[in-house]
């Protein structure tokens, strides 16, 4: 993805949600998108495929696929790739499947629809899928509400990999569910990417699941990538402000209690974005500057990189 | 009898809900939601019940408030049981225990102004005779929770605050009325994380300053961790283990808490845990397994944990665990 720029145009005024954002995903790795509500962590992983709601335009930007620019492919290029190459496993289980298909038949109607294969060889194909994500077979028939969140997701994950692609969006894939089922998928997420060597974005606010599965993480903060770099240097040597205290938000389970603590302020609205760093206003290190001049990207270490003029605060 | 000192003290409670099994059915079939809990709170505890959706922590906190009624079992309030109380008298104590819900963006009504939602509480319990008085006790309440200058408030609509700045609206509104106890379903589970705290703290500080009692729910262990002081871990209806934040968290005795707690994301990428996850999902609560509830999915299940359902047994001080085969060695 190069320096994409994706905006809602709504009767408020223009959304910048995307305000410039580059990564790459290396076949095979797991990229994580982490960053609150808002920070347009969705609308980036959305645009790759397109799948963006009426109001929302590619503004500027590349989204490169084996060298094809998707972003200027023309809709009928486009669903050779979507799904086929790239597909995408979405939060809301009970929303993205169809309450009145059973799930064999959801399946094998995607099989169908992008691959010329007969009925039989679409329903072999699903049994498979759904033997891989662990669902019984028994299920085959089974509608959308007669399963729990957690099979739900697992129907949704199976449908993802139906057309046998090579990069898999997950957006928040395990955020409504529980603990312990959260702790199930993932573990299925990981063990699938590893055997089938796909390459993944992962999207989520829980850096805790971040830390767990992810190889390269990407944090982005109003629109724009602020700092990304490999999961450990991340983790151990946050040098962006906001990482930084992102990271001190997190209660952890392990090690004594501590205060809690937060990151006073909010985000700036997007609609009339402010020049300079757009975490000027709840950065505990800005000067002057930093509200006129953007930030620019610096590599701090192999790979690490980080949009901060104070860079982390030193 | 309620034991004596303690705020609340919840024994032997039972809410059972009818379920339909269909049209002509004769065998009535129920939901067990909460089928046999006791725990006490002391007054200025923060006390708090996790364990996963539907394992009956959000029906318990619903029948302290009376949104439910309770099958059977007991609730003192400051030693009155609250049961057996006649409307009048119910309506009174009700205000007393007051309720933070969690979704800011649906507990709030849209077509009130903060001020009237903040107002409402006083008017609909009659506490205030004068419209000077309602101002004064309305801009104190947001002011406590940090709302200033709080009649910058006054004309807002929740739609123009932020998920945090109605959060705390919220609890605003269940201040108001000087409670003694706040049962807080998830306040902060849809707030981003970089907010979350500050509403905890808040919680934290208004304890101190109104000798607040909080009876805390949540699903997320890490949070807990850092904030409460006691944990009772709800199993299918039932409390499994039971005990301080520390001993619970750090020596937890049950197999159902120990695999809970081991697979709780942690953000340290070099960290490895041993993850201990379960197999399947939680049974369904109208056909809760025989015995020990849990067995079904129990790592350590022995043959009688199908036939006999095991009872909270205080087995340190102060910490209960409801499993006969616990490792206290090992743990």
């Amino acid at each position: 993805m190069k320096d994409l720029k994706t905006s809602y145009f709504t009767r408020q005024g223009v959304v910048k949600a995307v305000r410039g954002v580059s990564f790459h995903v290396h076949s095979g790795e797991v990229l994580g998108l982490a960053g609150e509500s808002g920070c347009g962590k969705t609308t980036a992983a959305l645009s790759i495929m397109r799948l963006l709601p009426s109001s929302a335009r590619i503004v500027a930007g590349q989204v490169l696929f084996n060298d094809k620019d998707m972003a200027a492919m023309s809709e009928r290029e486009l669903r050779t790739v979507r799904w086929r190459d790239i597909s995408i496993i979405f939060q809301g289980s009970m929303n993205a499947l169809n309450p009145v298909k059973n799930i064999g038949e959801q399946i094998a109607e995607g099989i169908l629809l992008h691959e010329k294969v007969t009925r039989e060889e679409a329903l072999d194909r699903t049994r498979n899928l759904l033997q891989m994500v662990g669902i019984n077979l028994s299920k085959l028939e089974s509608y959308p509400h007669e399963l729990s969140g957690g099979m739900r997701q697992r129907v949704m994950i199976a449908m993802s990999l139906a057309c046998n692609p090579r990069l898999v969006i997950a957006d928040e894939p395990v955020t409504a569910l529980d603990v312990m089922v959260q702790a199930q998928i993932l573990k299925l997420i990981n063990d699938l990417q590893r055997n089938l060597n796909l390459s993944m974005i992962l999207i989520t606010h829980d850096l805790s699941v971040m830390a767990d599965v992810c190889n390269r993480l990407a944090i982005m903060y109003a629109g724009e990538i602020i700092e990304y770099g490999s999961v450990e240097a991340i983790f151990e040597e946050p040098i962006h402000p906001y990482t930084q205290l992102l990271i001190k938000a997190f209660p952890s389970i392990e090690g004594a209690a501590s205060e809690l603590f937060s990151i006073p302020g909010s985000p700036p609205t997007l609609i009339n974005p402010p020049s300079g760093c757009g975490f000027y206003s709840r950065c505990p290190y800005a000067n002057d500057e930093c509200s006129k001049v953007d930030p620019p990207l610096v590599e701090v270490g192999s790979g690490h990189f980080v949009t901060c003029r104070a860079v982390g605060g030193k | 009898m309620a034991q004596s000192g303690m705020l609340l003290d919840v024994q032997d409670l039972k809410v059972w809900f009818p379920a339909r099994t269909g049209f002509l059915s004769r065998n009535k079939t129920y939901v067990r939601a909460v089928d046999g809990v006791s725990f006490k709170v002391a007054p200025r505890e923060i006390f708090c019940l996790v364990g996963e959706s539907g394992c009956g922590k959000t029906t318990i906190a619903n029948t302290l408030v009376r949104l439910v009624k309770p099958t059977s079992g007991k609730v003192f309030f400051n030693n009155i049981d609250m049961l057996s109380l006649r409307k009048e008298d119910m309506r009174k104590l009700r205000q007393n225990i007051q309720m933070i819900f969690q979704d800011p963006y649906e507990s709030l009504n849209p077509h009130m102004t903060i001020f009237d939602i903040v107002a409402e509480p006083l008017e609909v319990n009659r506490l205030v005779d004068r419209p000077d008085e309602k101002d004064t006790r309305v801009a104190q309440a947001l002011e406590a929770v940090g709302l200033i200058p709080a009649q910058s408030f006054f004309d807002s609509y929740p739609h123009q605050l932020s998920g945090g700045q109605r959060q705390r609206v919220a609890i605003a509104t269940a201040l108001a009325l000087k409670p003694a106890l706040i049962v807080a379903d998830e306040p902060v589970s849809m707030l981003d994380i970089s907010v979350r705290a500050g509403i905890l703290k808040l919680m934290l500080a208004l304890r101190n300053e109104f000798n607040l009692t909080y009876l805390f729910i949540t699903h997320d262990l890490a949070l807990a961790r850092h904030l409460v002081d006691r944990i009772a871990v709800m199993y299918l209806g039932r409390i499994v283990e039971m005990g301080d934040t520390k001993s619970v968290i750090e020596t937890p005795l049950h197999p159902y808490t120990r695999a809970l707690i081991s697979v709780v994301p942690v953000p340290n990428p070099k960290a490895k845990r041993k993850k201990m996850l379960l197999a399947g999902e939680i049974p369904s609560p109208i056909d809760i397994p025989s015995g020990c509830r849990f067995h079904t999915r129990c790592p350590i299940a022995h043959e009688i944990c199908s036939k006999e359902q095991p009872e909270l047994q205080e087995v340190r001080p102060g910490h209960y665990v409801a499993c006969p085969f616990a490792d206290l060695q090992n743990a």
